[in-house]
């Protein structure tokens, strides 16, 4: 085959690719870092993020976050804004008097998370943004972290998952909770223990580095490409003398296994081994006859 | 084992091997993922170049030599699960590269068939031999790759950077032979095997004189007659 009309059929294949990812870009979820974070007076959460594509944010967070709503800063511009109001909850500790020590609701936005299972085993996060005490913290992720290892030979095994405390300090969890689901279902307002969660993990000391593993069935059931989301939800506490807790609460959007080929790249494949046949069948006519 | 397949050997092993080095080029960091578009291209030249024991070869040693770097550390330790990894691994590029030659030799070098016989290969490993995707990269970002995995499969993705392998290798080896080397040998007749030397690029500043007039250099040099051939 010519080099010259391989290269073509490749352009071709590249256009044809730019005009429908863009289409497609709908459907998934991305990780972007495009966004900052603020805190009003009234402990609102103000996440403004900056994108390319409109609808990658309204899919976003009209999913898994029921309740943050976003709304475009400027019609014309690419800053959206997602509100999130709801700053207080009662320490599930201190029930009784609650009035008194109303926790400031810390919440870990989370944006775009999803296996790289083809690459590498492990769950990549980007773009996690939290507040403590109702304060801006930043980009960097100091809090403990999450870690999932996908089954290494298909379905069968299980899923861990690791929390692990990524901080310099010892942290004391409690009310720890996970769940697995193939549905997305945002959560209303923090509950202990969440029904449908799993087993409640109290009150533990982690130590810095250290993990506590939580092994899930495989929920993958040899399904090409599911959907699941896993979500962790519990209080941890940084110090002794910490007057505050931050809840962290996230949900990890798992798509896991993109599909191997699709109807479409099937087509696409098809018609070039054709053309291909048809072109190196002619070349054999053609030497043939010169012979 | 006499020099000459020594040679072969080692030829395999360095095409092999370079092209298992910058597999685990693009392992090594997401953003590395362009190594793969070139990373075959020295493998499947031996493959398609080579005889047939040479590329089986090849495939063997490309197996072993990313085999080792790829298998993930849990897989790599057992001691049960590893040897027969290995085997599925080697057996499964040796018979890629056993076929790759076969259409080779059948309908030349073409650069879709060599792509669309990798999409079996890549489907096992990443599904049943626990490898991962060797030639599709990360899909984490928000790249037109990953948009088009996700449209096409996974497979499409491998299927591109197979193709682009190849026509790296095809423009290599014609830029060689334009560059480099022109001479090549031709029967003329049952007798006769002609060397027609065909002026290179790179000869042309060295040797070649405005004012030359003369025919095309052309050598006939006459092939010995074996004992009882025809006049």
């Amino acid at each position: 085959m010519r080099p010259l009309s391989t290269l073509s059929i490749l352009v071709a294949l590249f256009f044809a690719l730019s005009m429908t990812a863009n289409i497609h870009a709908v459907q998934r979820v991305y990780d972007n870092e495009d966004f900052h974070v603020d805190v009003d007076s009234a402990n609102d959460l103000h996440v403004t993020y900056f994108s390319d594509t409109k609808m990658r944010l309204a899919s976003h967070f009209n999913g898994p976050f029921g309740a943050f709503t976003a709304s475009p800063a400027d019609t014309d511009s690419v800053a959206w804004i997602c509100n999130w109001t709801e700053p207080f909850y009662p320490h599930p500790d201190t029930s009784a008097d609650s009035s008194d020590t109303m926790l400031y609701f810390c919440d870990w936005v989370h944006v775009g998370v999803e296996f790289e299972q083809q690459v590498k085993n492990y769950l990549k996060k980007k773009a996690i943004y939290w507040t403590f005490n109702g304060g801006k913290v930043g980009t960097d992720l100091a809090g403990p972290g999450f870690k999932v290892t996908p089954p290494v030979s298909g379905s069968g095994d299980p899923w861990t998952y690791y929390i692990i405390n990524s901080t310099s300090e010892p942290l004391t969890v409690s009310r720890l909770q996970f769940r697995i689901s193939s549905s997305v279902e945002p959560l209303n307002g923090m509950i202990y223990p969440v029904p449908g969660f799993g087993e409640l993990h109290n009150n533990f000391t982690l130590n810095p580095n250290d993990s506590v593993p939580f092994v899930f069935p495989d929920p993958y059931e040899k399904k090409g490409s599911a959907r699941y989301f896993l979500m962790a939800q519990g209080l941890v506490m940084q110090g002794v003398d910490s007057t505050g807790h931050f809840v962290q609460q996230h949900e990890h959007i798992i798509e896991w296994g993109l599909p191997a080929l699709t109807n479409w790249g099937l087509i696409i494949l098809l018609a070039l081994l054709i053309l291909s046949a048809v072109i190196v069948i002619r070349n054999r006519r053609k030497g043939v006859a010169r012979a | 084992m006499t020099r000459d397949r020594l040679n072969r050997l080692l030829i395999s092993f360095l095409c092999a091997g370079s092209s298992a080095l910058l597999l685990s080029f693009t392992h090594v960091r997401a953003e590395n993922w362009w190594f793969s578009l070139f990373a075959l291209a020295p493998f499947l030249w031996r493959a398609v170049e080579a005889g047939r024991a040479q590329a089986a070869i090849c495939g063997f040693l490309l197996a072993i030599s990313y085999g080792i770097v790829a298998l993930p550390v849990e897989t790599a330790s057992s001691l049960t699960v590893q040897p027969s990894h290995f085997l599925c691994l080697s057996a499964l590029f040796a018979l890629y590269a056993l076929v790759v030659n076969w259409v080779g030799r059948r309908v030349g070098f073409n650069a879709i068939f060599i792509a669309a016989l990798w999409l079996p290969l890549e489907f096992v490993l990443s599904r049943y031999a626990g490898f991962g995707s060797i030639s599709s990269f990360s899909t984490s970002d928000s790249s037109l790759v990953s948009r088009g995995a996700s449209l096409f499969g996974l497979l499409m993705i491998s299927f591109v950077v197979l193709v682009v392998n190849s026509l790296i290798l095809m423009v290599v080896r014609y830029a060689v032979q334009a560059v480099l080397s022109g001479s090549t040998l031709f029967r003329e007749n049952d007798t006769d095997v002609c060397l027609y030397h065909r002026e290179t690029l790179l000869e042309r500043p060295c040797y070649y004189f405005p004012d030359r007039r003369a025919p095309p250099v052309f050598m006939r040099i006459p092939v010995p007659r074996t004992v009882g051939s025809k006049q």
